[in-house]
Protein backbone atom coordinates (compact mmCIF):
# COMPACT_ATOMS: atom_id res chain seq x y z
CA UNK A 1 0.00 0.00 0.00
CA UNK A 2 2.79 2.37 0.88
CA UNK A 3 4.49 1.70 -2.41
CA UNK A 4 1.65 3.22 -4.34
CA UNK A 5 2.16 4.87 -7.66
CA UNK A 6 3.46 8.43 -7.35
CA UNK A 7 0.40 9.92 -9.01
CA UNK A 8 -1.83 8.16 -6.61
CA UNK A 9 -0.02 9.04 -3.43
CA UNK A 10 -1.35 12.58 -3.24
CA UNK A 11 -4.85 11.27 -3.08
CA UNK A 12 -3.91 8.83 -0.38
CA UNK A 13 -4.11 11.51 2.28
CA UNK A 14 -7.79 11.58 1.48
CA UNK A 15 -8.04 7.95 2.53
CA UNK A 16 -6.48 8.06 5.95
CA UNK A 17 -8.17 5.96 8.60
CA UNK A 18 -10.66 7.79 10.79
CA UNK A 19 -8.44 7.42 13.82
CA UNK A 20 -5.63 9.19 12.04
CA UNK A 21 -7.89 11.93 10.68
CA UNK A 22 -9.26 12.39 14.16
CA UNK A 23 -5.76 12.60 15.58
CA UNK A 24 -4.82 15.23 13.02
CA UNK A 25 -7.95 17.34 13.31
CA UNK A 26 -8.00 17.28 17.07
CA UNK A 27 -4.75 19.23 16.96
CA UNK A 28 -6.48 22.12 15.26
CA UNK A 29 -7.96 25.09 17.08
CA UNK A 30 -11.78 25.14 17.14
CA UNK A 31 -11.85 27.48 14.18
CA UNK A 32 -9.66 25.19 12.10
CA UNK A 33 -11.80 22.28 13.16
CA UNK A 34 -14.92 24.07 11.96
CA UNK A 35 -13.24 24.74 8.64
CA UNK A 36 -12.13 21.13 8.31
CA UNK A 37 -15.74 19.99 8.47
CA UNK A 38 -16.20 21.50 5.03
CA UNK A 39 -13.21 19.85 3.43
CA UNK A 40 -14.91 16.58 2.60
CA UNK A 41 -17.62 14.31 3.84
CA UNK A 42 -15.35 11.78 5.50
CA UNK A 43 -13.67 14.48 7.57
CA UNK A 44 -17.04 15.95 8.48
CA UNK A 45 -18.22 12.55 9.59
CA UNK A 46 -15.15 12.13 11.76
CA UNK A 47 -15.60 15.55 13.38
CA UNK A 48 -19.29 15.02 13.95
CA UNK A 49 -19.32 11.41 15.05
CA UNK A 50 -16.49 11.96 17.51
CA UNK A 51 -17.79 15.31 18.65
CA UNK A 52 -14.44 16.91 18.06
CA UNK A 53 -15.81 20.36 17.45
CA UNK A 54 -16.47 22.34 20.58
CA UNK A 55 -18.64 24.94 18.95
CA UNK A 56 -18.87 26.99 22.08
CA UNK A 57 -15.14 27.61 21.85
CA UNK A 58 -15.42 29.14 18.43
CA UNK A 59 -14.76 32.82 18.21
CA UNK A 60 -18.09 34.53 18.28
CA UNK A 61 -19.17 37.35 16.14
CA UNK A 62 -20.50 40.04 18.40
CA UNK A 63 -22.77 42.45 16.67
CA UNK A 64 -23.43 44.66 19.61
CA UNK A 65 -22.97 45.00 23.29
CA UNK A 66 -25.92 46.44 24.99
CA UNK A 67 -25.89 47.87 28.47
CA UNK A 68 -29.10 48.30 30.24
CA UNK A 69 -29.41 49.71 33.69
CA UNK A 70 -32.07 48.61 36.04
CA UNK A 71 -32.81 50.20 39.30
CA UNK A 72 -35.27 52.26 41.24
CA UNK A 73 -34.73 55.63 39.66
CA UNK A 74 -32.42 55.12 36.76
CA UNK A 75 -32.72 57.93 34.32
CA UNK A 76 -30.04 56.77 31.98
CA UNK A 77 -30.87 55.48 28.57
CA UNK A 78 -29.43 52.14 27.57
CA UNK A 79 -25.90 52.12 26.19
CA UNK A 80 -25.00 50.46 22.99
CA UNK A 81 -21.57 49.57 21.68
CA UNK A 82 -21.79 48.70 18.09
CA UNK A 83 -19.71 47.19 15.36
CA UNK A 84 -21.26 49.29 12.67
CA UNK A 85 -19.49 51.74 10.47
CA UNK A 86 -18.81 55.22 11.68
CA UNK A 87 -22.13 56.35 10.25
CA UNK A 88 -24.06 54.29 12.76
CA UNK A 89 -24.82 56.85 15.37
CA UNK A 90 -26.27 56.23 18.74
CA UNK A 91 -29.70 57.69 18.13
CA UNK A 92 -30.26 55.46 15.18
CA UNK A 93 -29.25 52.40 17.09
CA UNK A 94 -31.30 53.26 20.10
CA UNK A 95 -34.28 54.15 17.99
CA UNK A 96 -34.16 50.69 16.56
CA UNK A 97 -34.24 49.22 20.01
CA UNK A 98 -36.78 51.79 21.01
CA UNK A 99 -38.66 50.93 24.12
CA UNK A 100 -38.50 47.34 23.15
CA UNK A 101 -35.07 46.80 24.58
CA UNK A 102 -36.08 44.44 27.33
CA UNK A 103 -33.40 41.86 27.08
CA UNK A 104 -34.70 39.40 29.55
CA UNK A 105 -38.12 38.05 30.17
CA UNK A 106 -40.26 39.05 33.06
CA UNK A 107 -43.48 37.37 33.90
CA UNK A 108 -45.78 40.03 35.23
CA UNK A 109 -48.91 38.04 35.72
CA UNK A 110 -50.98 35.13 34.61
CA UNK A 111 -54.64 34.37 34.22
CA UNK A 112 -56.71 31.60 32.69
CA UNK A 113 -53.66 29.79 31.50
CA UNK A 114 -52.26 32.87 29.79
CA UNK A 115 -49.02 34.54 30.72
CA UNK A 116 -48.16 38.19 30.67
CA UNK A 117 -44.48 38.24 29.80
CA UNK A 118 -42.90 41.58 29.16
CA UNK A 119 -45.71 43.19 27.22
CA UNK A 120 -46.95 40.06 25.53
CA UNK A 121 -49.73 37.71 26.37
CA UNK A 122 -48.52 34.20 25.71
CA UNK A 123 -50.47 31.02 25.62
CA UNK A 124 -48.02 28.34 26.75
CA UNK A 125 -50.27 25.59 25.49
CA UNK A 126 -50.50 26.84 21.92
CA UNK A 127 -47.27 28.86 21.99
CA UNK A 128 -49.06 31.87 20.57
CA UNK A 129 -48.44 35.47 21.46
CA UNK A 130 -50.23 38.78 21.21
CA UNK A 131 -49.10 42.20 22.30
CA UNK A 132 -50.89 43.66 25.25
CA UNK A 133 -52.28 47.18 25.16
CA UNK A 134 -50.90 49.56 27.74
CA UNK A 135 -52.22 48.72 31.15
CA UNK A 136 -53.31 51.22 33.77
CA UNK A 137 -50.90 51.84 36.62
CA UNK A 138 -51.37 49.52 39.58
CA UNK A 139 -52.96 50.84 42.75
CA UNK A 140 -50.99 50.35 45.95
CA UNK A 141 -52.53 48.84 49.04
CA UNK A 142 -51.10 48.29 52.44
CA UNK A 143 -51.12 44.79 53.79
CA UNK A 144 -49.63 43.36 56.93
CA UNK A 145 -47.81 40.12 56.32
CA UNK A 146 -47.37 37.53 59.02
CA UNK A 147 -44.22 38.03 60.99
CA UNK A 148 -42.31 35.15 62.47
CA UNK A 149 -42.13 34.97 66.24
CA UNK A 150 -39.99 37.70 67.65
CA UNK A 151 -39.76 39.54 64.39
CA UNK A 152 -41.00 42.98 63.80
CA UNK A 153 -44.11 43.23 61.84
CA UNK A 154 -43.47 44.32 58.37
CA UNK A 155 -45.64 46.56 56.42
CA UNK A 156 -45.71 45.73 52.79
CA UNK A 157 -47.00 47.53 49.83
CA UNK A 158 -49.18 45.39 47.72
CA UNK A 159 -50.22 45.92 44.19
CA UNK A 160 -53.39 44.19 43.37
CA UNK A 161 -54.08 44.33 39.75
CA UNK A 162 -57.73 43.55 39.57
CA UNK A 163 -60.57 42.80 41.92
CA UNK A 164 -59.05 44.12 45.07
CA UNK A 165 -60.06 42.09 48.10
CA UNK A 166 -61.05 43.81 51.29
CA UNK A 167 -58.64 43.19 54.09
CA UNK A 168 -59.16 43.24 57.75
CA UNK A 169 -56.69 42.52 60.47
CA UNK A 170 -57.14 39.44 62.49
CA UNK A 171 -55.24 37.35 64.93
CA UNK A 172 -54.13 33.87 64.15
CA UNK A 173 -53.01 31.47 66.83
CA UNK A 174 -50.73 28.83 65.45
CA UNK A 175 -48.83 26.24 67.43
CA UNK A 176 -48.82 28.42 70.49
CA UNK A 177 -47.27 31.25 68.59
CA UNK A 178 -49.50 34.15 68.10
CA UNK A 179 -49.04 35.71 64.79
CA UNK A 180 -50.62 38.78 63.58
CA UNK A 181 -52.38 37.51 60.60
CA UNK A 182 -52.29 39.45 57.46
CA UNK A 183 -55.71 39.50 56.29
CA UNK A 184 -58.61 37.37 55.70
CA UNK A 185 -60.60 37.91 52.67
CA UNK A 186 -64.19 38.99 52.72
CA UNK A 187 -64.51 37.41 49.34
CA UNK A 188 -61.82 34.91 48.44
CA UNK A 189 -59.72 36.44 45.68
CA UNK A 190 -59.06 34.40 42.64
CA UNK A 191 -55.48 35.31 42.99
CA UNK A 192 -53.36 37.83 44.70
CA UNK A 193 -50.14 39.15 43.36
CA UNK A 194 -48.02 40.77 45.98
CA UNK A 195 -45.09 42.76 44.84
CA UNK A 196 -42.59 44.23 47.15
CA UNK A 197 -39.44 46.02 46.27
CA UNK A 198 -37.47 44.55 49.14
CA UNK A 199 -38.53 40.95 49.16
CA UNK A 200 -39.12 40.26 45.57
CA UNK A 201 -42.28 38.73 44.41
CA UNK A 202 -44.64 37.18 46.86
CA UNK A 203 -47.74 35.33 46.09
CA UNK A 204 -50.85 34.16 47.70
CA UNK A 205 -53.87 32.08 46.90
CA UNK A 206 -57.01 31.42 48.81
CA UNK A 207 -58.55 28.06 48.20
CA UNK A 208 -60.95 25.79 50.11
CA UNK A 209 -60.71 27.76 53.33
CA UNK A 210 -56.97 27.91 53.29
CA UNK A 211 -54.66 30.74 52.52
CA UNK A 212 -51.42 29.88 50.75
CA UNK A 213 -48.60 32.35 50.84
CA UNK A 214 -45.25 32.22 49.14
CA UNK A 215 -42.21 34.24 50.11
CA UNK A 216 -39.43 34.36 47.61
CA UNK A 217 -38.39 30.83 46.69
CA UNK A 218 -38.95 29.55 50.16
CA UNK A 219 -41.62 27.35 51.67
CA UNK A 220 -45.25 27.81 50.93
CA UNK A 221 -47.16 28.67 54.08
CA UNK A 222 -50.54 27.01 54.23
CA UNK A 223 -52.84 28.74 56.69
CA UNK A 224 -56.11 27.27 57.80
CA UNK A 225 -57.93 30.48 58.48
CA UNK A 226 -60.83 28.92 60.37
CA UNK A 227 -58.79 26.56 62.57
CA UNK A 228 -56.06 29.12 63.06
CA UNK A 229 -53.27 26.68 62.19
CA UNK A 230 -50.61 26.73 59.59
CA UNK A 231 -47.96 24.49 58.16
CA UNK A 232 -45.13 24.79 55.70
CA UNK A 233 -44.98 23.06 52.37
CA UNK A 234 -41.68 22.57 50.59
CA UNK A 235 -41.38 23.97 47.11
CA UNK A 236 -41.58 21.36 44.34
CA UNK A 237 -38.65 19.13 43.54
CA UNK A 238 -37.08 19.75 40.19
CA UNK A 239 -37.68 23.45 40.27
CA UNK A 240 -35.23 25.42 38.22
CA UNK A 241 -32.94 26.36 41.05
CA UNK A 242 -31.20 29.30 39.44
CA UNK A 243 -31.49 32.59 41.19
CA UNK A 244 -32.97 34.19 38.14
CA UNK A 245 -36.30 32.61 38.67
CA UNK A 246 -39.64 34.02 39.60
CA UNK A 247 -42.11 31.86 41.41
CA UNK A 248 -45.86 32.19 41.52
CA UNK A 249 -48.64 30.77 43.51
CA UNK A 250 -52.12 30.73 42.16
CA UNK A 251 -55.42 28.94 42.07
CA UNK A 252 -57.00 27.00 39.28
CA UNK A 253 -59.12 23.93 38.63
CA UNK A 254 -57.04 21.51 40.69
CA UNK A 255 -56.54 23.88 43.57
CA UNK A 256 -53.27 25.56 44.30
CA UNK A 257 -50.67 25.89 41.59
CA UNK A 258 -47.01 26.69 41.83
CA UNK A 259 -45.24 28.11 38.83
CA UNK A 260 -41.66 29.09 38.20
CA UNK A 261 -40.35 31.14 35.32
CA UNK A 262 -36.69 31.65 34.61
CA UNK A 263 -35.75 35.06 33.28
CA UNK A 264 -33.31 34.11 30.63
CA UNK A 265 -34.67 31.06 28.96
CA UNK A 266 -38.21 31.77 30.00
CA UNK A 267 -38.61 28.21 31.18
CA UNK A 268 -42.06 27.78 32.61
CA UNK A 269 -42.68 25.01 35.12
CA UNK A 270 -46.05 24.46 36.71
CA UNK A 271 -47.12 22.15 39.51
CA UNK A 272 -50.38 21.77 41.32
CA UNK A 273 -50.74 20.77 44.91
CA UNK A 274 -52.23 17.35 45.48
CA UNK A 275 -53.79 17.62 48.89
CA UNK A 276 -55.60 14.30 48.90
CA UNK A 277 -53.40 13.57 51.86
CA UNK A 278 -53.91 16.62 54.00
CA UNK A 279 -50.80 15.93 56.04
CA UNK A 280 -48.47 15.23 53.15
CA UNK A 281 -49.38 17.41 50.25
CA UNK A 282 -47.48 16.68 47.01
CA UNK A 283 -46.59 18.91 44.12
CA UNK A 284 -47.52 17.31 40.81
CA UNK A 285 -45.85 18.55 37.66
CA UNK A 286 -48.21 19.89 35.03
CA UNK A 287 -46.09 21.78 32.55
CA UNK A 288 -42.45 22.28 31.69
CA UNK A 289 -41.40 24.11 28.58
CA UNK A 290 -39.21 26.91 27.37
CA UNK A 291 -41.07 29.83 25.90
CA UNK A 292 -38.23 31.99 24.78
CA UNK A 293 -38.72 31.24 21.13
CA UNK A 294 -42.28 32.45 21.34
CA UNK A 295 -41.13 35.91 22.25
CA UNK A 296 -40.01 38.21 19.48
CA UNK A 297 -36.34 38.84 19.06
CA UNK A 298 -35.49 41.46 21.62
CA UNK A 299 -33.13 43.39 19.47
CA UNK A 300 -33.62 44.42 15.91
CA UNK A 301 -30.01 44.73 15.06
CA UNK A 302 -29.60 44.63 11.33
CA UNK A 303 -26.81 42.52 10.05
CA UNK A 304 -26.32 44.73 7.01
CA UNK A 305 -24.98 47.36 9.38
CA UNK A 306 -22.29 44.99 10.48
CA UNK A 307 -18.84 46.39 10.08
CA UNK A 308 -15.67 47.26 11.92
CA UNK A 309 -16.00 47.49 15.64
CA UNK A 310 -16.40 50.86 17.19
CA UNK A 311 -16.75 51.81 20.76
CA UNK A 312 -19.33 54.48 20.43
CA UNK A 313 -18.54 57.63 22.26
CA UNK A 314 -21.06 58.15 24.94
CA UNK A 315 -20.92 61.02 27.37
CA UNK A 316 -22.51 59.25 30.24
CA UNK A 317 -21.56 61.80 32.80
CA UNK A 318 -23.72 64.75 33.63
CA UNK A 319 -20.70 66.72 34.71
CA UNK A 320 -19.20 68.36 31.65
CA UNK A 321 -15.81 68.67 33.29
CA UNK A 322 -15.43 64.99 33.78
CA UNK A 323 -13.70 62.74 31.36
CA UNK A 324 -16.08 60.76 29.24
CA UNK A 325 -16.46 57.19 30.36
CA UNK A 326 -15.87 55.60 27.10
CA UNK A 327 -13.06 56.46 24.83
CA UNK A 328 -13.73 57.82 21.36
CA UNK A 329 -14.05 55.43 18.44
CA UNK A 330 -11.57 52.67 18.12
CA UNK A 331 -11.55 50.95 14.81
CA UNK A 332 -9.60 47.86 15.68
CA UNK A 333 -11.56 45.16 13.94
CA UNK A 334 -11.35 42.52 16.61
CA UNK A 335 -11.65 44.81 19.52
CA UNK A 336 -14.56 43.76 21.62
CA UNK A 337 -15.02 46.36 24.18
CA UNK A 338 -12.95 45.61 27.23
CA UNK A 339 -13.81 49.11 28.36
CA UNK A 340 -13.66 50.19 31.93
CA UNK A 341 -16.50 51.92 33.59
CA UNK A 342 -16.19 54.41 36.36
CA UNK A 343 -19.11 55.32 38.46
CA UNK A 344 -19.20 59.03 38.86
CA UNK A 345 -22.82 59.76 39.09
CA UNK A 346 -23.83 61.70 42.19
CA UNK A 347 -26.61 59.28 43.06
CA UNK A 348 -24.26 56.33 42.71
CA UNK A 349 -24.97 55.12 46.18
CA UNK A 350 -28.18 53.48 45.40
CA UNK A 351 -28.98 53.76 41.79
CA UNK A 352 -26.28 51.44 40.49
CA UNK A 353 -26.86 48.73 42.96
CA UNK A 354 -28.90 46.76 40.57
CA UNK A 355 -27.09 47.73 37.46
CA UNK A 356 -27.35 44.95 35.02
CA UNK A 357 -25.08 44.64 32.07
CA UNK A 358 -26.48 42.65 29.28
CA UNK A 359 -24.18 41.58 26.54
CA UNK A 360 -25.81 40.05 23.58
CA UNK A 361 -24.29 38.42 20.57
CA UNK A 362 -25.89 37.70 17.31
CA UNK A 363 -24.54 35.23 14.85
CA UNK B 1 7.51 2.98 26.63
CA UNK B 2 10.81 1.27 27.16
CA UNK B 3 11.04 -2.48 27.30
CA UNK B 4 12.08 -2.93 30.90
CA UNK B 5 12.74 -6.62 30.53
CA UNK B 6 14.60 -6.49 27.28
CA UNK B 7 17.58 -7.48 29.33
CA UNK B 8 20.06 -5.37 27.44
CA UNK B 9 22.32 -4.99 30.44
CA UNK B 10 22.59 -8.68 31.21
CA UNK B 11 25.44 -9.70 29.02
CA UNK B 12 26.79 -6.29 28.25
CA UNK B 13 25.41 -6.08 24.70
CA UNK B 14 22.06 -4.64 23.75
CA UNK B 15 19.54 -7.21 22.64
CA UNK B 16 18.85 -7.04 18.93
CA UNK B 17 15.74 -7.97 17.01
CA UNK B 18 15.16 -8.46 13.32
CA UNK B 19 12.28 -6.82 11.47
CA UNK B 20 11.31 -7.93 7.98
CA UNK B 21 9.66 -5.42 5.64
CA UNK B 22 6.95 -6.25 3.12
CA UNK B 23 9.60 -6.52 0.41
CA UNK B 24 11.60 -8.98 2.50
CA UNK B 25 14.38 -6.68 3.58
CA UNK B 26 15.73 -7.53 7.00
CA UNK B 27 16.49 -4.80 9.53
CA UNK B 28 18.39 -5.58 12.69
CA UNK B 29 17.80 -3.04 15.44
CA UNK B 30 18.05 -2.78 19.18
CA UNK B 31 15.02 -4.17 20.93
CA UNK B 32 14.72 -0.93 22.89
CA UNK B 33 14.25 1.04 19.66
CA UNK B 34 11.79 -1.40 18.13
CA UNK B 35 9.86 -1.42 21.36
CA UNK B 36 8.75 2.16 20.77
CA UNK B 37 6.15 0.38 18.70
CA UNK B 38 3.38 -0.81 20.97
CA UNK B 39 2.61 -3.48 18.43
CA UNK B 40 6.14 -4.86 18.43
CA UNK B 41 6.73 -4.40 22.12
CA UNK B 42 4.58 -7.37 23.12
CA UNK B 43 6.24 -9.67 20.61
CA UNK B 44 9.66 -8.57 21.75
CA UNK B 45 8.77 -9.01 25.41
CA UNK B 46 7.73 -12.53 24.54
CA UNK B 47 11.20 -13.10 23.19
CA UNK B 48 10.25 -12.87 19.52
CA UNK B 49 12.32 -11.34 16.78
CA UNK B 50 15.59 -12.71 18.00
CA UNK B 51 18.00 -14.97 16.19
CA UNK B 52 17.06 -15.91 12.68
CA UNK B 53 13.31 -15.60 13.21
CA UNK B 54 12.64 -11.94 12.54
CA UNK B 55 9.28 -10.22 12.85
CA UNK B 56 7.50 -9.83 9.51
CA UNK B 57 5.83 -6.47 8.87
CA UNK B 58 3.71 -7.06 5.77
CA UNK B 59 2.24 -3.54 5.83
CA UNK B 60 5.52 -1.64 5.81
CA UNK B 61 7.89 -1.45 2.88
CA UNK B 62 11.63 -1.19 3.34
CA UNK B 63 11.91 2.53 2.52
CA UNK B 64 9.30 3.37 5.10
CA UNK B 65 10.61 0.94 7.69
CA UNK B 66 14.07 2.40 7.32
CA UNK B 67 12.62 5.84 7.98
CA UNK B 68 10.59 4.60 10.93
CA UNK B 69 13.61 2.93 12.48
CA UNK B 70 15.62 6.10 12.03
CA UNK B 71 13.04 7.78 14.24
CA UNK B 72 12.97 4.95 16.77
CA UNK B 73 16.72 4.77 17.14
CA UNK B 74 16.92 8.50 17.68
CA UNK B 75 14.14 8.51 20.26
CA UNK B 76 14.91 5.24 22.04
CA UNK B 77 17.41 6.62 24.58
CA UNK B 78 15.04 9.37 25.68
CA UNK B 79 12.12 6.95 25.84
CA UNK B 80 14.22 4.53 27.90
CA UNK B 81 14.62 7.29 30.45
CA UNK B 82 10.87 7.35 30.88
CA UNK B 83 10.15 10.46 28.91
CA UNK B 84 13.68 11.74 29.51
CA UNK B 85 13.29 13.54 32.80
CA UNK B 86 17.06 13.84 32.96
CA UNK B 87 17.43 15.04 29.44
CA UNK B 88 19.23 18.30 29.14
CA UNK B 89 17.81 21.22 27.25
CA UNK B 90 20.40 20.52 24.61
CA UNK B 91 19.16 16.95 24.20
CA UNK B 92 15.58 18.09 23.89
CA UNK B 93 16.48 20.79 21.41
CA UNK B 94 18.39 18.23 19.39
CA UNK B 95 15.40 15.88 19.32
CA UNK B 96 13.17 18.74 18.29
CA UNK B 97 15.51 19.69 15.50
CA UNK B 98 15.62 16.09 14.40
CA UNK B 99 11.81 15.84 14.42
CA UNK B 100 11.37 19.00 12.37
CA UNK B 101 13.85 17.77 9.85
CA UNK B 102 12.41 14.27 9.92
CA UNK B 103 8.95 15.28 8.69
CA UNK B 104 10.28 17.68 6.10
CA UNK B 105 9.46 15.11 3.43
CA UNK B 106 7.33 14.44 0.38
CA UNK B 107 3.68 13.84 0.91
CA UNK B 108 3.92 10.29 -0.38
CA UNK B 109 6.56 9.52 2.24
CA UNK B 110 4.54 11.37 4.84
CA UNK B 111 1.52 9.26 4.02
CA UNK B 112 3.52 6.05 4.33
CA UNK B 113 4.92 7.22 7.63
CA UNK B 114 1.46 8.09 8.93
CA UNK B 115 0.21 4.63 8.07
CA UNK B 116 3.26 2.90 9.49
CA UNK B 117 3.13 4.90 12.72
CA UNK B 118 -0.55 4.06 12.95
CA UNK B 119 -0.11 0.35 12.29
CA UNK B 120 2.92 -0.02 14.51
CA UNK B 121 1.42 2.24 17.16
CA UNK B 122 4.46 4.41 17.67
CA UNK B 123 2.96 7.11 19.78
CA UNK B 124 5.59 9.78 19.37
CA UNK B 125 5.74 9.32 15.62
CA UNK B 126 1.96 9.35 15.35
CA UNK B 127 1.92 12.69 17.13
CA UNK B 128 4.72 14.02 15.02
CA UNK B 129 3.12 13.21 11.67
CA UNK B 130 -0.36 14.25 12.79
CA UNK B 131 1.02 17.57 13.93
CA UNK B 132 2.81 17.93 10.61
CA UNK B 133 -0.44 17.49 8.69
CA UNK B 134 -2.31 19.75 11.11
CA UNK B 135 0.31 22.43 10.52
CA UNK B 136 -0.11 21.99 6.79
CA UNK B 137 -3.82 22.71 6.93
CA UNK B 138 -3.87 25.25 9.73
CA UNK B 139 -5.32 28.61 8.76
CA UNK B 140 -6.39 27.43 5.33
CA UNK B 141 -9.79 27.47 3.73
CA UNK B 142 -11.46 24.16 2.84
CA UNK B 143 -10.43 24.52 -0.79
CA UNK B 144 -6.86 25.41 0.14
CA UNK B 145 -6.73 22.37 2.40
CA UNK B 146 -7.89 20.15 -0.40
CA UNK B 147 -5.24 21.54 -2.72
CA UNK B 148 -2.54 21.32 -0.06
CA UNK B 149 -3.27 17.68 0.58
CA UNK B 150 -3.68 16.94 -3.10
CA UNK B 151 -7.31 15.98 -2.86
CA UNK B 152 -9.06 15.90 -6.22
CA UNK B 153 -11.11 18.97 -7.05
CA UNK B 154 -14.62 18.66 -5.68
CA UNK B 155 -17.44 17.72 -7.96
CA UNK B 156 -20.20 20.34 -8.29
CA UNK B 157 -22.24 18.38 -5.75
CA UNK B 158 -19.35 18.25 -3.32
CA UNK B 159 -18.72 21.95 -3.88
CA UNK B 160 -22.34 22.76 -3.05
CA UNK B 161 -22.11 20.60 0.04
CA UNK B 162 -18.91 22.33 1.10
CA UNK B 163 -20.52 25.72 0.71
CA UNK B 164 -23.52 24.65 2.70
CA UNK B 165 -21.41 23.36 5.55
CA UNK B 166 -19.28 26.46 5.56
CA UNK B 167 -22.40 28.42 6.43
CA UNK B 168 -22.99 26.34 9.53
CA UNK B 169 -20.13 27.89 11.38
CA UNK B 170 -19.82 30.86 9.12
CA UNK B 171 -18.56 33.18 11.80
CA UNK B 172 -15.53 30.96 12.26
CA UNK B 173 -14.35 31.53 8.70
CA UNK B 174 -13.55 35.21 8.95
Amino acid sequence: MAAADENETNKLLLRLPDDVVSDILSRLAPRGMAVSRSVCKSWRDVVDSRRLLRAHLLPLSVAGIFFRHTGADILFPPLFFDGASSTAISDGILARFGNDYTSYTYLHDHCNGLLLINKYVINPATLQRVTLPERPPPVPYVLLLPAAAGEEEEEEVVHCQTHVPRFRSDRLAAGGITRRMVATFATPPARLLLEDSAMGTENGAYCRGRLYLQYDNDYVTRINTSAGTYDLIQPPDGIDATKETQVYLGKSEKGVYYASVSYWLCRLQIWYLDESNEQQPQWVSRYDNTLLHVLPCNCNYRSDDDGPWILRYYDYDYDDDEEPWISPPNTDHDYVCPCRFHHHHPSDDHCHKQQVVNAAHYG
Amino acid sequence: MAAPESGDGNNGAARMVTLISSDNTRFEVEAAAASLSQTLQLTILDGGGGGGDGIPLPNVDSATLSKVLEYCIKHAPAAANGGAPNATAVDRAELERFDNEFVNIDQSVLYSLIMAAHNLEIEGLQSLVAKKVADMIKGKSPMEIRRTLGFPDPTPEEQAEMNAHMLEYGWAYE
